[in-house]
């Protein structure tokens, strides 16, 4: 087929194709954005990395090793020992050591994002299928959450009730669920009016059966997106927390506990500083970049110019179409 | 009721909410007392501590005493302002009123908050409309990538970077601190990244938007040069999106400027925060929240009122929200 063949392409051929939307169309999709594509990759290295820090790590990420102290990155300790990205105050590997934090910053993000979505989504979707007072209740309350400053909350809170993990998964969800319920009630009101909706209702389904088997699955593609976003809001939000010292306490490690230790040594080692900075940054940018792809993937009206396998040479990244 | 005293209404019916907020959170879910002693404290010292502060009283009656003091600007004495890093702030004793001191804070942060936004949005400004101007150009790409950076990056260790970068390894600007131009350059710069690609991109599809409207192509027509068409009837058209966004990120940077003030010793309304928490000094942690609270909900109110100048048009529906 010539180039001149693909461009003269009907677009209702597309459709078609679109029609038959499988797994391996998504994965085709992946692999053809390179940006979403290498995010991916790195996101789940980092997972790997995390779930299995014990096995792979190369140093015990608290073995003090006084011979090792402030080994720059690439650079080997007096005892022979390679560093990737160097050690800290106590020669203690920072690799293992981000490894191991990765852990802590990784599952408060998806622990915090997890709790706030079930709690705003149940009340989003409960709110905009029955409406009436709890509806308006309920958009009040986000309403004026949202205008609050959740940071300087989120830290009065912690100074009562003390830091820790527990609290602060508690904290993200008190202070979060809001953005889910926002969209899943927007969502339900959307989808209320389809026929398919008025059609389980006439064969008699029960409000539970409509909500559990019609309205969420339908509803599942924007709040993944969202829920992609909101993993990057909260590692952001730990990291602050952690680095003024309300946040993760130690012996555990976060990376944003790390910067705030690394902060003593930032004009000898600046490596503990940039390092764990770098590391959530990345994070951040790779899950910003992956719920961007997924944004554009689920969209009904775009999907179709990536789901199909490219016939031009380049797909264009269109945010305004 | 017109909309403007509705929307005050509401503000200050959330500026209630969030004292009550703050009154439940510290007294019933936490002891004051042993907030401020720490709970190594001896069961005598609380109980004393717990009779000067009133806390023997029934719960309601301190919440309406509490509630009575604010009204007239008594926030309580601060527990441990003493103990202060300021050398300034040294002098003064223990037991001064909290409400003046944070008070005195804010002329700095608001310098810095104030830089930090005008440097974020005249360039964000710029860009946006550049980016709009070339669609898929070096410039639009430039702005793709300063927005998905500022979302992705932690402002506290963007600080950092920049200490390293210009205090330690160039030696050109001080690390932190108060006082001279070269102080401000810094904590400005950490403090604007967010907001600019924020609203770089908000000016971007606004821009975008407006430049393919009839009228655009009119003015052309009539051949008002680009500059003009651009930069004075398209924004014009587009500045409530524009306003919208720089009035959230201007909240957000109220609370930012906390860490950022942290960061570089900025004395600051969040360096006192932060500085009272560390030392448990409850009512001016208590003070400091309310103050930054007021604020944020002020700006909220004050882009309200932005939106009815700037487009009398916009027709507000019974709930009061945004258009």
């Amino acid at each position: 087929m010539t180039a001149v063949d693909a461009q003269t392409l009907p677009q209702d051929e597309a459709h078609d194709r679109a029609a038959a939307i499988t797994s391996r169309a998504y994965f085709g999709a992946l692999m053809r954005d390179r940006v979403a594509f290498v995010s991916a990759i790195f996101l789940g290295l980092l997972l790997i990395a995390a779930l299995g820090a014990d096995l792979l790590a190369p140093y015990e990420p608290n073995q003090a090793n006084l011979r090792a102290r402030f080994v720059p990155p690439l650079g080997t300790a007096r005892d022979g020992g390679f560093h990737l990205l160097g050690t800290d105050e106590l020669g203690r590997d920072l690799f293992s050591r981000l490894m191991h934090g990765a852990r802590v910053s990784m599952s408060i993000g998806l622990l915090g994002a997890l709790c706030s979505g079930i709690v705003g989504i149940t009340l989003g979707v409960l709110a905009g299928f029955y409406r009436g007072l709890l509806e308006d209740v309920l958009m009040r309350a986000v309403d004026g959450m949202m205008a609050l400053p959740s940071l300087l909350i989120a830290l009065f809170i912690l100074f009562v009730i003390g830091p820790g993990f527990g609290n602060l998964i508690l904290i993200f969800t008190l202070l979060h669920w809001m953005v889910f319920a926002r969209m899943a009630r927007s969502l339900t009101l959307n989808h209320q009016q389809h026929t398919y909706i008025t059609a389980a209702r006439a064969i008699g389904g029960s409000d539970r059966r409509i909500i559990l088997t019609h309205l969420l699955p339908n509803m599942v593609s924007p709040l993944i997106v969202l829920f992609t976003l909101e993993i990057a809001v909260l590692i952001l939000s730990e990291a602050s927390l952690s680095f003024l010292g309300f946040g993760v306490q130690a012996p555990q490690s976060s990376w944003g506990l790390m910067i705030a230790r690394g902060r003593e040594y930032i004009s000898s080692a600046w490596w503990l500083v940039v390092m764990p900075g770098a590391a959530i940054f990345l994070t951040a940018l790779a899950l910003n970049l992956v719920a961007a792809w997924a944004r554009a993937i689920t969209d009904p009206v775009q999907r179709w110019r990536w789901l199909t396998p490219p016939r031009r040479k380049s797909q264009p990244i269109d945010d305004e179409d | 009721m017109p909309y403007l005293l509705r929307r005050f209404m509401q503000s200050l019916l959330l500026l209630f909410v969030l004292i009550s907020f703050v009154f439940v959170v510290g007294r019933i879910i936490g002891d004051p007392a042993l907030i401020m002693l720490g709970t190594s404290a001896s069961e005598t010292a609380l109980d004393q501590l717990r009779e000067n502060l009133g806390l023997n009283q029934p719960i309601w009656q301190q919440y309406l005493v509490f509630l009575g003091d604010l009204v007239q600007g008594d926030f309580g004495v601060s527990f441990r302002y003493g103990f202060s890093m300021m050398p300034s702030d040294a002098l003064r004793a223990e037991g001064t009123p909290v409400l003046p001191i944070v008070l005195s804070r804010l002329p700095a942060t608001f310098l810095l908050a104030g830089t930090a936004l005008v440097l974020a949005f005249s360039l964000a400004v710029v860009l946006g409309c550049l980016a709009a101007m070339y669609p898929r150009s070096w410039i639009d790409n430039l702005v793709n990538v300063i927005s998905l950076a500022s979302v992705s990056v932690v402002q506290f260790w963007l600080g950092l970077i920049l200490i390293i970068v210009f205090s330690v390894q160039l030696g050109l600007l001080p690390t932190g601190g108060y006082g001279s131009w070269q102080h401000l350059i810094l904590p400005a710069l950490t403090l604007a990244a967010r907001p600019l690609g924020r609203i770089s991109q908000v000016v971007r599809s606004a821009m975008l938007d407006e430049l393919s409207k009839p009228y655009i192509a009119a003015a052309r027509a009539k051949g008002v040069p680009e500059w003009r068409v651009v930069f004075v009837h398209a924004l014009k058209n587009a500045s409530i999106p524009i306003v919208t966004i720089t009035g959230d990120e201007l909240s957000q940077l109220l609370t930012g400027a906390m860490l950022v003030e942290t960061v570089f010793a900025w004395p600051g309304i969040g360096l006192l925060l932060i500085d009272s928490l560390g030392r448990r000094d409850l009512p001016m942690v208590q003070a400091g929240i309310c103050v930054v609270a007021a604020l944020v909900i002020l700006v909220n109110l004050a882009v309200d009122f932005a939106y009815t100048v700037l487009n009398p048009r916009i027709e507000m529906d019974n709930r009061g929200g945004r258009a």
